[in-house]
C-alpha cells in the first residue's frame, strides 16, 4: 500500500501529472501544518502550500535523490512561507494580521466548520483515529506506535520485538487495514 | 491512476500524521485536486508561450524573405557572357630624370666626375 517516493517522481519526471497527486495526498497535511505556523491562517496556509506543491513540481527535473524527497518539499514550503511573510510586511499588513489574528481564527473556524462539504474537520478525525488506534489489539499497536509514531525501520522492529520481519509486515499491513476501514466509516458518515 | 488506491493513499497518511499529530485543524477537501489543476493550466499556458513563439518567429521570417524577394529598389542583373580580364600588368608609374640631366649640364666637369648621379 505504501508506495515510495522515487517511483512516482520518477513517473512525474517522464511526464506524468496525474502520478504528482500521490505525492500531494503524502505530504498535504504536514505540508500545510508546516505553512499554518508562519501563516496562522488556514486559508493562506493552504495558499502557500499549493504553491510550495507547484513549485517542487516544476524542479522535479533538479531533483536528484540525493536526499530525502520530504526533506527537499519541507525547504521549499519554508522559503515560500517566508517570502509569504516578506511579501505581507511590503504590503503593510502584518500588523493587521497580527492585531487581529485571534479574530481571523476564530471567524474562519467558524466558517469552516460551517462547510463539511469543502472541509475535513481534521480535529475530528484524529480523535476518532486516536479511538480506532487504541481499540487495536495490542500486538498490532505496539507495531503501529513503533513504526508510525518512532519511526523504526521493519529491520528494527523485528530486533525490538524478536518477531519475524515477515510478520511484523503482515500484522502491521493488518493494522492498516483496520484503521483505514474506520476511517472510510467516519469521512462517508460525515 | 485508480482513484480507490489515490483515496487509500489519502487516509493513511492521514492516519499517520494524526498519530504523529502533525496536522492542521482543516483541510480542504480539494486541495490535491486544486494544486493538479493549477500544475496542468501553468503547462498548458507554458505551451501556449512556445506556441506563440514559434509563431512569431515564423511570420517574422516569412515577411522578411517576402521583402527579400520583392520589395528590392533595383534589382542586380548579372551578364550573362562570361567576362575575360584583358590587362592583367600592374599598375606602373612613371618617373622622370629630367632634373637630374640639366643638373649635370650645367656643372663643370671636375664635379660631374665626382658625382655619382651624373657619371
Amino acid at each position: 500500500m505504501e508506495i515510495d517516493d522515487q517511483s512516482i517522481i520518477k513517473q512525474c519526471q517522464n511526464g506524468d501529472i496525474d502520478a504528482f497527486e500521490l505525492i500531494v495526498k503524502k505530504y498535504q497535511t504536514r505540508i500545510i501544518n508546516l505553512c499554518f505556523k508562519y501563516t496562522k491562517n488556514y486559508a493562506d496556509a493552504e495558499d502557500v502550500a499549493q504553491e510550495s506543491f507547484i513549485k517542487a513540481y516544476n524542479g522535479l527535473s533538479n531533483f536528484r535523490f540525493e536526499s530525502q524527497f520530504y526533506s527537499w518539499l519541507h525547504r521549499i514550503a519554508i522559503n515560500c512561507s517566508i517570502n509569504y511573510i516578506n511579501s505581507k510586511e511590503k504590503t503593510k499588513e502584518k500588523e493587521t494580521i497580527s492585531e487581529n489574528s485571534g479574530l481571523i481564527d476564530s471567524n474562519e473556524a467558524y466558517n469552516l466548520e460551517n462547510m463539511p462539504d469543502h472541509y475535513y474537520n481534521m480535529q475530528n478525525l484524529a480523535n476518532e483515529t486516536e479511538k480506532a488506534y487504541n481499540n487495536l489489539p495490542e500486538e498490532l499497536r505496539q507495531l503501529v506506535k513503533l513504526r508510525e509514531i518512532e519511526d523504526l525501520s521493519y529491520e528494527q522492529i523485528s530486533k525490538t520485538t524478536e518477531l519475524p520481519i515477515g510478520t511484523v509486515r503482515s500484522r502491521l499491513h493488518r493494522a492498516r487495514e483496520i484503521l483505514i476501514s474506520e476511517m472510510k466509516k467516519i469521512i462517508k458518515n460525515g | 491512476m485508480d482513484r480507490d488506491k489515490i483515496k487509500q493513499t489519502e487516509i493513511l497518511y492521514f492516519i499517520k500524521s494524526f498519530l504523529k499529530k502533525d496536522y492542521p485543524r482543516y483541510l480542504s477537501k480539494n486541495f490535491s485536486h486544486n494544486v493538479i489543476n493549477n500544475i496542468k493550466k501553468s503547462s498548458d499556458q507554458k505551451n501556449v508561450g512556445f506556441f506563440m513563439q514559434f509563431a512569431t518567429a515564423a511570420s517574422v521570417a516569412i515577411v522578411t524573405l517576402f521583402f527579400i524577394k520583392f520589395a528590392t529598389v533595383t534589382p542586380v542583373e548579372f551578364s550573362k557572357k562570361p567576362e575575360t580580364i584583358i590587362n592583367q600588368n600592374p599598375q606602373t608609374y612613371n618617373v622622370t630624370n629630367d632634373n637630374l640631366v640639366e643638373e649635370c649640364d650645367t656643372k663643370d666637369k671636375n664635379s660631374r666626375l665626382s658625382n655619382k648621379n651624373c657619371q
